[in-house]
């Protein structure tokens, strides 16, 4: 949306100027209108990346790569895009961000489990602008049901939906969390992490 | 007894705590609870109520762009704000209950276009117990159609902004103007208007009888930043715009207003994008929509993510470097090409420890960046016997400042990234830049020609047919190098489709048509034209004195050859020019032949800009195109984002009728940084420029790259406006 606002203000600009190069103009007409076009994951691409990654894609975005750099001692995944932006997850569930234009950050109740059959409360710091606010992660539903997620091949898995929301902003989002039946691994997710912030789509691929 | 203490301070240190953390997380909640709460615009296109002003305003560096449908108005404006206390706006006004001419045949079903300035002052900002206060006034220097003052005073009280404020002129004639106890001459106004306009009117403002007006804006919680408006308007729409049956512009009378009482909504669709719909008079429907974004910062709108890559395998490169002088020149070569740096020469010398180095480059606005990544690059592959770098960057192959950065100091804060600390140690000094006194250059491959397709847009904004005619066409851009210092530059453009046929206004002027036959320019050029064509030769016979030479097709209207020359200073914020040209009129094709209007015009040049609020003001004085002698003041502020905002206006010696419509020469313009649109570093500036109305008198040849503009990285305050940038 802030790519489509630049281009309305370039168009309106463009009155005195032809500075814009064809080769720029015509990306971000397309990536304005109808989203970017989404990145694909090869084998080849899997095969030649020699760690753990994911592919994250905020809305329609192109989705970038993000590696694997580091695992702590609380099982938190630590993974970091070409231009430094962080995400923080715990078994698929994100708890931290850095890097993005807004970021979150739980700051208690770091449960493992990305699904319970209980409401989950927890304490959320939003960040640009800075609020604490409560969120309440709360099971809607969990079906044994196979679903065939866009990886090289299809994978088994089993779909939880979750409702996500921040009681005083009055803010409500369902995250969804696909998991491998075989591994119990999330391979797939869509959450919703910040009230400014588009869905986040996240495919992991897994190396070990 | 210690215990008792340690606890009651430690049950004391925690009601504060919590108190401090009740205070702060309500007042930050209140961002997502009334989200993009920057203020909005007014059906008049300033940032107000519905038809009533406030005391708000936007950042400085902003630009917003208005539109309102608020019947019989259709108003487009532009707005700047080059400081957060100044509004300024052009108003550019579709009068549909009036005439285009006074001469009904002429008309057709042309409506009345009105055009207009604003300016709103805010003079205390608002703080915990008092409004923020703002004086302004609507049509200062148009045709007076909507012409009024204002005092405005807006306070913020939970999610409620609430206005107050007195109106003189059109916006209300209720009560005694009390500035007649100060001098009586406040007592009648003088409302004049009329179709020729373009002065200032100072005798008239803030006299006569004056209205009262007030309203809020209240932001609705959890509604996405939805606002709703309510107001007490006192306007007086009976006298307001062509209210007279007996005026031969007038069309039709427009509604009378059945209530003074108007209401509506804002809903931001984003930070920038703001739609409006209000019922006003007890009538009437309006709606609209803002934009606005600041561009003052580098990262604003679009947040750019390129930050600087460290060379892979330094200490190969490194170690091969130190074995000759002529691998290290080849691996800085190298490795600062990857970074779109162009080493055009350097010089490297066995018993020297220091390397020097010339280099172009398209990229950064920011020399502290610029410099910042070059030193970085040097520091990872040069020799460690190597303790200075001196850099000198090249446009058209002039030298500009020399930064002198000693090597041991960019590692030594970079930790920290103490750009303050390593500023001291940096030397900016000055010198001719000869390629000669450099050992080692690229192989000469000139002549050369540099050449692009791209689509073009030709534009007439704002002109007495239409607020828009505009002509996509594609462009071929050519730069035919022959020497370093000398070139060719071509932009000629074939076009696709247009708008000028709804283009007829003819000129009336009784000056030489310089340019006022823009209409036939860009009717009879639309096939196919040459924009200019035009050999550049730039030299630097002295440190602080450049020139330049140019020849051909030099713009759109006219061709010739002339010269500029220019004395700069690094530590200087002074300068002083001269230019002189022999032109003659080109055809209306815009191809290769000429018009028998033949002239020589020239000036002198005086450039001062002041360093802190980095506003640069600019003198012309001489002949100009329609051989009428005076003066042009041009009034620029800039940030080190590239945003300019800048206002001119010229006298010379022809008088308010020869001049014609507007009285004088004036207008206003803008250039926005490319890289605030793509996200993603480039040194390219998008111009806008507009007067309000376009007449022969105090106009200039448009040639290409001015000397001022073409140095602007001599000055040493460049760089270090920029500094900061250095370890970005």
């Amino acid at each position: 949306m802030i790519r489509f606002k630049a281009l309305l203000f370039a168009v309106f600009i463009t009155s005195s100027c032809n500075q814009i190069s064809y080769k720029q103009i015509v990306p971000l007409i397309k990536e304005a209108t109808i989203g970017a076009s989404v990145m694909p994951i090869t084998q080849d691409i899997i095969d030649s990346k020699p760690y753990s990654f994911i592919k994250a894609r905020f809305g329609k975005g192109a989705g970038v790569i993000m590696v694997l750099a580091s695992i702590d001692q609380s099982n938190l995944f630590e993974w970091v895009s070409a231009d430094g932006e962080r995400l923080y997850t715990m078994n698929g569930k994100i708890l931290r961000t850095t890097g993005l234009p807004y970021n979150i950050n739980y700051l208690n109740n770091m449960s493992p489990a990305f699904y319970s059959k209980k409401t989950i409360t927890t304490k959320v710091k939003l960040l640009d602008p800075m609020a604490y606010v409560t969120k309440k992660l709360i099971p809607i539903e969990s079906r044994k049901e196979l679903v065939t997620i866009n990886h090289p091949e299809p994978i088994s898995t089993t779909k939880h939906i979750v409702r996500s929301t921040f009681e005083e902003l009055k803010w409500s989002k369902d995250d969804i969390y696909f998991v491998d039946t075989r591994t119990g691994f999330v391979i797939k997710s869509i959450q919703h992490l910040h009230p400014n912030l588009p869905k986040l789509e996240i495919e992991y691929y897994l190396k070990f | 007894m210690i215990r008792v203490c340690n606890s009651i301070s430690l049950r004391s240190f925690f009601l504060l705590f919590s108190l401090f953390c009740s205070i702060e997380i309500h007042s930050n909640l209140k961002d997502y609870i009334y989200p993009k709460s920057h203020p909005s615009y007014s059906n008049y296109g300033t940032i107000g109520l519905i038809q009533m002003p406030s005391a708000r305003s936007l950042p400085e560096g902003s630009l917003a762009f208005s539109w309102s449908d608020n019947e019989p108005y259709q108003r487009g404006s532009i707005l700047a704000y080059p400081f957060s206390w100044l509004e300024t706006s052009y108003q550019y006004t579709d009068m549909e209950n009036a005439l285009y001419s006074d001469v009904i045949e002429f008309s057709g079903t042309q409506t009345y276009k009105d055009k207009s300035f604003d300016a709103k002052f805010i003079i205390m900002q608002e703080s915990k117990n008092l409004p923020a206060l703002a004086v302004g006034a609507r049509d200062l220097a148009g045709s007076g159609y909507f012409s009024s003052e204002y005092i405005v005073a807006t306070k913020r009280i939970k999610n409620i902004d609430y206005t107050l404020g007195l109106g003189w002129g059109y916006l209300g004639e209720d009560y005694t103007n009390p500035f007649i106890k100060i001098d009586e001459s406040f007592r009648n106004r003088t409302l004049e208007s009329d179709t020729t306009g373009g002065e200032f009117n100072p005798g008239s403002y803030f006299s006569g009888p004056m209205g009262a007006f007030a309203g809020i804006e209240a932001y609705i919680p959890y509604a996405k930043g939805l606002r709703f408006k309510l107001e007490y308007d006192s306007t007086n729409y009976d006298t307001e715009g062509f209210s007279d049956p007996t005026n031969p512009f007038f069309l039709y009378e427009i509604k009378p207003s059945s209530s003074k009482i108007n209401y509506g909504f804002v809903y931001p669709v984003n930070d920038s994008l703001h739609l409006k719909l209000s019922y006003t008079k007890g009538n009437t429907i309006n709606f609209g929509f803002s934009f606005s974004a600041n561009f003052s910062k580098e990262d604003s709108p679009l947040e750019i993510k390129e930050p600087y890559k460290p060379v892979e395998d330094a200490e190969l490169w490194k170690r091969a470097a130190s074995e000759k002088n002529l691998y290290a020149y080849r691996i800085a070569l190298d490795q600062l090409g990857k970074r779109r740096f162009y080493l055009q020469s350097a010089s490297l010398n066995d018993d020297e420890d220091e390397i020097e180095i010339a280099y172009t480059q398209s990229k950064y606005i920011s020399a502290g960046r610029a410099a910042g990544r070059i030193a970085r690059t040097l520091d990872s592959t040069m020799p460690d016997k190597i303790e200075k770098f001196k850099l000198i960057n090249l446009n058209g192959n002039i030298g500009m400042a020399m930064i002198e950065i000693p090597r041991a100091a960019i590692a030594r804060y970079e930790p920290g990234n103490n750009t303050s600390l390593l500023k001291r140690e940096v030397k900016i000094t000055e010198k001719v830049y000869d390629f000669n006194n450099h050992k080692y250059r690229p192989d000469d491959t000139l002549p050369k020609n540099l050449s692009k397709i791209t689509p073009a847009i030709r534009s007439q904004v704002g002109g007495p047919d239409g607020f828009y005619f505009g002509e996509l066409a594609i462009a071929y851009h050519s730069e035919y190098v022959i020497k370093k210092s000398f070139s060719i530059t071509t932009v000629a453009t074939i076009g696709i489709y247009d708008t000028f046929d709804d283009l007829k206004l003819a000129s009336d002027s009784i000056l030489p048509h310089v340019r006022t036959d823009i209409v036939q320019y860009l009717k009879r050029s639309r096939k196919a034209h040459i924009r200019h064509s035009h050999f550049n030769w730039f030299q630097q016979p002295h440190k602080n004195i450049y020139t330049k030479i140019s020849g051909g097709i030099l713009e759109e209207m006219f061709s010739g050859i002339g010269g500029e020359i220019l004395y700069r200073d690094s530590f200087s914020n002074f300068g002083v020019g001269a230019e002189l040209w022999r032109v003659q009129q080109r055809d209306y094709r815009m191809l290769f032949s000429l018009r028998d209007y033949k002239t020589t015009t020239g000036h002198i040049n005086l450039f001062y800009e002041e360093p802190k609020t980095n506003i640069l003001f600019s003198i012309k004085g001489g002949r100009f195109l329609a051989e009428d002698s005076g003066i042009n003041f041009d009034i620029a502020r800039s940030w080190p984002s590239g945003l300019r905002m800048g206002i001119f206006f010229s006298k010379t010696d022809i008088s308010e009728q020869e001049f014609g419509e507007g009285s004088f020469d004036k207008g206003f313009y803008f250039n926005i940084p490319i890289q605030s649109l793509l996200g993603t570093y480039q040194r390219g500036l998008t111009p806008f420029g507009l007067r309000p109305i376009q007449r022969d008198g105090a106009a200039v040849v448009n040639h290409q790259f001015r000397l001022w503009g073409t140095t602007d990285w001599k000055s040493s305050h460049r760089h270090f406006e920029t500094w900061n940038d250095f370890y970005d």
